[in-house]
């Protein structure tokens, strides 16, 4: 690719003039608007800005003013403003993350509008963050009055049609197409969060969602839930606190915090070559789409742990930092389906990264330079 | 109201607003978001208590700002996600393939297309452009070399399509 293309290719990327004077007229008019109420200060600041500039020229004439300066100072003046939409400290700690690993998570964060009130109790959603394989969902409930919550867990759920224990939720396509999956191709887990008064009639639940086999990924999709239940779980078995009904629909967004990259390689995975086709990385996962040559794992029994992945993979950072896996985290192994002849394989990394620093990716010991893919 | 009378407002919108306008509407591809960027920007801009300190100046804050605005922007995309092809095409082409370039680089990563438009486009070197985007000279040359890798293969791919 020349770069000669590129130049010519920004060139059209422009406004018509007369698009330009019109939006500029509007940003004076924007001005003139604003003049009235600040004529008294205006002459006094038009010599505060004379002064300022002569000053600035003289340093400049006395300095050697570099472009190093002018882009630092740019910058530094820059610094992104704190969002409203920062991480809630409940999900930092779902995922391992400290107030200083609070930036790297901000892009995956939402908040969905959801606040479901009956005489059954209040459901609301308090923050939900995503990427394409993880979906967190911070949930706030009020039972009704007396009702008293100190019990270790607690998930909502729903019912089949015919009475059964369901999940209470789906992901929609953001196709349009028909959902898929009922609970059953997520990995699903609820965790009770720190509870000021156990005794109240107040909990907060996280709810982790895990995409596994050949699910759709939640990017750009839809949750849609239909709870009918309020279960403490008691391990074995559950209890159900409260019969309601709380049902509603969100969108996920679009843009993915986590990056995708194209490999389309034949590999060695754990003895067997197998054709990575993508790999994924966000500041809380690496993820595995395996292709040809994937149901040749199935030859393995992972359930006995004779090879963990988690084991064999690792990010190299521009400094050449060597990032390993979580171990107590997700499968040892890559989720399989026979139809596709695809697997996957998704982990965490033993810290909270920035994708943009990874330089490559080290799997069974062969090293994929993301730049390269 | 800042340190600009209107002339200056004018002259320095004149001067820049295209720019600002790439950046804008190639992080959020969309054109009436880019526009009210744009304004944005130069709202911000018009709000400063201080003059530039330069030109080199002048434009590094705008790119900074563009690039900010537009991530903040982002984050708040899912508040106003508009239904499909609802969004028309504004901009035109001399060559097919200067459109088909540019679906290609609206497709990368954000920080792998800033790298590209400041170093190729703008002419800054891969250490100024490091220093705009407050990362290591080495961390901007290896988005670069991945994001031309990734240019390389969509156009090969675009060929076998063919």
């Amino acid at each position: 690719m020349e770069n000669e293309k590129l130049i010519r290719m920004f060139d059209q990327v422009k406004l018509s003039r007369e698009r330009e004077e019109a939006m500029l007229a509007d940003l004076l008019w924007e001005q003139e608007e604003s003049r009235p109420m600040r004529n008294k200060r205006k002459l006094t600041v038009i010599f505060a800005a004379a002064a300022a500039m002569l000053l600035t020229v003289c340093a400049l004439a006395v300095s050697e003013p570099t472009w190093r300066g002018s882009l630092t100072a740019a910058r530094q003046e820059n610094e992104l403003p704190q969002t409203e939409l920062t991480v809630d400290p409940a999900l930092l700690r779902a995922f391992g993350a400290g107030p200083e690993d609070e930036h790297l998570l901000r892009g995956g964060v939402f908040t969905p509008d959801i606040h479901i009130s009956s005489e059954k109790g209040s459901l609301t959603v308090r923050q939900a963050w995503t990427d394409r394989y993880r979906l967190a969902i911070l949930w706030d409930f009020t039972a009704p009055e007396g009702t008293v919550l100190r019990g270790d867990n607690y998930r909502f759920q729903g019912r089949t049609l015919t009475g059964g224990l369901s999940a209470g939720w789906r992901i929609g396509n953001s196709d349009g197409q028909a959902n898929h999956g009922s609970g059953s191709c997520w990995a699903d887990f609820w965790i009770k969060l720190d509870d000021e008064d156990p005794e109240d009639n107040h909990l907060a639940v996280l709810q982790m969602l895990c995409v596994k086999g050949d699910s759709p990924i939640f990017i750009g999709g839809e949750y849609c839930f239909q709870f009918r239940e309020l279960n403490q779980e008691l391990f074995p078995g559950s209890e159900t606190v409260v019969s309601g009904e709380w049902s509603g629909t969100f969108s996920l967004p679009e843009a993915d915090i986590g990056e995708n990259f194209l490999v389309d390689q034949t590999i060695a995975l754990d003895g067997k070559n197998v054709r990575l086709e993508t790999l994924y990385i966000s500041p809380v996962t690496v993820a595995l789409e395996l292709g040809e040559g994937a149901l040749e794992l199935r030859k393995t029994d992972y359930r006995a742990a004779s090879t963990d992945w988690r084991e064999h993979i690792f990010l190299i950072t521009e400094d050449g930092e060597r990032i390993g896996m979580q171990k107590n985290l997700g499968s040892t192994g890559p989720d399989l389906c026979a139809v596709n002849e695809s697997g996957r394989f998704s982990c965490q990394p033993e810290r909270i990264i920035d994708p943009a620093d990874i330089a490559a990716v080290e799997l069974f010991g062969q090293s994929i330079p993301l730049a390269s893919a | 109201m800042g340190a600009l009378t209107k002339e200056e407002v004018a002259s320095l919108y004149r001067r820049q607003a295209g720019m600002v306008y790439q950046i804008s509407l190639m992080l959020l591809k969309n054109a009436s978001d880019a526009e009210d960027a744009v304004q944005t920007v130069f709202r911000r801009a018009m709000e400063r208590d201080e003059a530039f300190a330069g030109p080199d100046h002048e434009k590094a804050w705008l790119i900074v700002t563009a690039r900010n605005e537009c991530k903040n922007q982002l984050r708040h995309w899912w508040r106003t996600k508009r239904a499909e092809g609802t969004e028309v095409d504004t901009l035109t082409w001399e060559q097919p393939e200067d459109g088909e370039l540019w679906d290609m680089i609206l497709q990368l990563p954000e920080h792998e297309k800033m790298a590209l438009y400041l170093h190729y486009y703008q002419g800054y070197s891969t250490g100024e452009t490091a220093e705009l985007m407050g990362r290591n000279p080495s961390t901007v040359r290896s988005w670069l070399c991945r994001a031309r890798r990734k240019l390389k293969n969509m156009l090969e791919e675009g060929e076998y399509g063919k």
